[in-house]
């Protein structure tokens, strides 16, 4: 028609040409995405049994090891399948939520954010009373560590599994040690003697910034329990105590006798914190108060490094064999298809009725067993004459001063505000006093709101 | 303008390019170094960013196989490209003939449905995110493909507003032309508008396709089979097992960005032709 020639003839044959090469376009479109289209979800290699799907954050290394624990459940019994599905870690609870709102949660979720209470109350998962059989409940009450048992339980129900506790000790550079003369026989008894020997061990150039910390101490949760504080008393959340108080103090002046500047000038200038860069294995640090996991870190990128564990020592009127704990909860959603399915999953991930695979699984995670007949399988044990370092934390585990973050609805609202109280005091912009004393009024003031609002409050109000 | 003018223009253009640049060659340049040689390391002073730090040495290209072992790129690859080719598709399709009625017929109410058009851009896709969900939930699409496709089918409020006022830029004489040769509105619409309007579309395709590419609430919420990822997906996976490991890291940051560069330089006169005819430049 606007070929410009006029001539029908020609104007049948261009058309016939230009339909043909839109056809021809089509089919070109059609086979492209025919070759790019993904193979239809069928990744169940038992598609008889009852699936689990059972989401999870961890990926890359981890992912693999999850894929083989969900692989030897299947493979042991032929009732169920589970679907382990690797969503990423930041966004989990994002996902979790949208689907609880839609309907279509998962039968079995693993989430270390500071979730349980605030999902107890909300509803949003189920009590593990409700799978567990009495004797099994029996079981978990009698030979489970208390402080797993505090960790997974809510208001007197257990809300969760966990499958893997973190734990933190005192990290020492021996070589560093070696610098003034001390070596793994002369570690400090008192936290005082550790203060003392990070001061002999700080490096400055020579326009007094800092090259290397000896010891910075860090984040109030960690410090609380050892100068026998808590965050949780009788199902509330307390903060302001005099033991809290004095941690915080502790924060404060390790921040002033340094600088803040100078530590923030120095800490932003440190490579990542984990990998072959990380701050032990950089010799950032001499001393260090950090979690178990660093000692498969520091085996797998720098095997040769001089180093020992220890727990943290205890300050004048603080305690012993103290630190703080963070769990990973395994839950069951209040909306899973299959929660008798996620129960059976999750008790062969954490080794509940079979103590040699729940070895294995913690061992290939590098994580602490949740009760003793675990940490005393043999695969547990190999584990740990591989990596004798690891000890330290499984002794831990038993400790009667381990602590935990606020528990309840309010947790992460707590935490974030202790933080900010945190930054303050070590900024030198508020006193340590008025830094606890804002955390409590903004926690009463929240609770305030949210009865207004007749939300949960959590925690046993 | 004198040559010594256009030089100083270039270096001052230089100049202002480097915040934009600099960490594009950071990450480029890290990708291509040891760990060791990222940071200081033991009993070093912080390192500072000068530009022999950015050259990697010895280059370390075992960095990008390393990093796509991590994580199966090719798969992510696949399934991004699907999506984008369907996405592009449809939405430039389905936008410019929605656009096309906008632009060029006359119905009843049209100022009134360009307004609730115009107005759904104003809701930010946090708001739907739950009804949504469950509306494809209830359909049973959850887990597929089909609720990050089918919406595209549909027409974007933005494209069709950019089309829309691309269209009525467009002579009328040229589709009155069209009429009285007999064409029907949809002859005019697909012989006479669209071969006239391809900066607008292929704007719209790169628009699309690069917010295709670069979605990762979409893959987030719907698909739960690894198989199924998107690069998007896959990558934030890959941070947070990489978190470490900064060469591996920018490594798949930059295989993720490359795309998008060499689409950008391919088709950047007609993605700032497209932009500047449509009025949709600030």
């Amino acid at each position: 028609m606007f070929d410009g020639s006029g001539d029908p003839k020609s104007l049948g044959s261009s058309n016939v040409v230009r339909r043909l090469k839109a056809a021809l376009g089509v089919v070109l479109l059609l086979g492209v995405i025919a070759v790019l289209a993904p193979p239809s979800d069928s990744e169940r290699k038992y598609p008889n049994r009852i699936r689990v799907t059972f989401w999870h954050g961890f990926a890359g290394e981890w992912q693999p090891i999850y894929e083989g624990m969900a692989d030897r459940f299947n493979a042991s019994q032929t009732k169920y399948e589970v679907v382990p599905v690797s969503v990423p870690g930041d966004a989990l609870t994002m996902k979790f939520l949208l689907s609880s709102a839609g309907g279509d949660t998962p039968d079995l979720l693993l989430n270390w954010d500071p979730i349980l209470g605030t999902w107890a109350d909300k509803g949003l998962i189920r009590s593990y009373d409700s799978v567990m059989t009495p004797a099994e409940k029996k079981k978990y009450l009698a030979e489970t560590y208390p402080i797993v048992k505090r960790n997974g339980m809510y208001r007197g129900k257990i809300m969760a599994l966990i499958d893997g506790l973190d734990f933190w000790a005192v990290y020492y550079r021996l070589d560093h040690l070696k610098e003034i003369g001390l070596d793994q026989n002369h570690l400090p008894k008192t936290l005082e003697e550790l203060v003392d020997m990070g001061k002999k061990l700080d490096r400055f150039d020579d326009h007094h910034r800092l090259r290397r910390v000896g010891f910075l101490p860090q984040g109030l949760a960690g410090f609380v329990p050892v100068f026998g504080g808590t965050f949780n008393k009788d199902g509330h959340i307390v903060v302001n105590t005099p033991e809290n108080l004095r941690a915080m103090r502790f924060l404060g002046e390790s921040s002033k006798r340094l600088g803040n500047d100078n530590i923030t000038r120095f800490t932003s200038s440190l490579a990542a914190d984990a990998g072959p860069t990380m701050p032990l294995i950089a010799g950032n640090y001499s001393i260090m108060f950090d979690g178990e996991w660093r000692v498969k870190q520091v085996a797998q990128y720098k095997p040769d490094l001089p180093y020992i564990v220890a727990p943290m020592p205890a300050p004048a009127g603080g305690k012993p064999n103290a630190c703080n704990t963070a769990p990973n909860y395994l839950v069951i959603p209040t909306a899973a298809k299959n929660p008798q399915g996620a129960w059976e999953f999750a008790k062969f991930c954490v080794g509940f009725t079979h103590p040699e695979d729940g070895g294995r699984n913690m061992a290939e995670m590098g994580w602490v067993p949740d009760d003793l007949s675990i940490a005393h399988s043999k695969s547990y044990q190999a584990y740990l004459k591989r990596y004798p370092q690891y000890k330290v934390f499984v002794d831990l585990m038993t400790s009667p001063n381990l602590g935990m973050f606020p528990q309840g609805s309010l947790q992460k609202f707590v935490m974030d505000e202790i933080q900010k109280a945190e930054d303050e005091v070590v900024r030198g912009t508020m006193t340590p006093e008025a830094g606890l004393a804002m955390v409590e009024k903004h926690l009463a003031d929240e609770k305030q709101r949210l009865r207004r609002l007749g939300m949960p409050v959590g925690g046993s109000e | 303008m004198t040559r010594l003018q256009r030089i100083c223009i270039y270096v001052v253009l230089l100049f202002l390019s480097i915040p934009a640049l600099l960490p594009m060659a950071w990450m480029i340049s890290t990708s291509l170094k040891a760990d060791k040689q990222v940071f200081a390391t033991e009993g070093k002073a912080a390192p500072t960013v000068s530009l022999r730090s950015l050259v990697p040495n010895p280059v370390q290209w075992s960095n990008y196989p390393e990093a796509m072992k991590t994580v199966p790129f090719r798969t992510y690859l696949r399934n991004t490209v699907f999506l984008c080719v369907v996405n592009v598709f449809g939405v430039v399709l389905s936008s410019a003939i929605v656009a096309y009625g906008f632009a060029r017929c006359n119905f009843v109410g049209k100022p009134l449905f360009f307004i609730a058009m115009i107005s759904t851009m104003a809701v930010p896709p946090q708001v739907t995110m739950v009804p949504v969900f469950a509306l494809f939930r209830a359909l049973g699409w959850s887990g597929t493909y089909l609720p990050l496709t089918v919406p595209s089918f549909f027409g974007a409020p933005f494209f069709i507003f950019l089309l829309t006022q691309f269209f009525r830029k467009l002579p009328e004489d040229m589709a009155e032309a069209a009429r009285l040769d007999g064409a029907t509105e949809w002859g005019i619409f697909t012989r006479v508008v669209l071969p006239l309007s391809r900066p607008a579309l292929a704007t719209c395709a790169i628009f699309q396709f690069m917010g295709t590419w670069n979605d990762f609430l979409g893959p987030l919420l719907y698909l739960n089979n690894p198989s199924s990822y998107t690069v998007a997906y896959g990558l934030q996976q890959f941070m947070s097992k990489n978190g470490g490991q900064w060469t591996l890291l920018m490594a798949g940051a930059t295989v993720f960005t490359v795309p998008m560069i060499v689409l950008f330089f391919f088709a950047q006169k007609t993605f700032i032709q497209g932009i500047a005819t449509t009025g949709a430049k600030g």
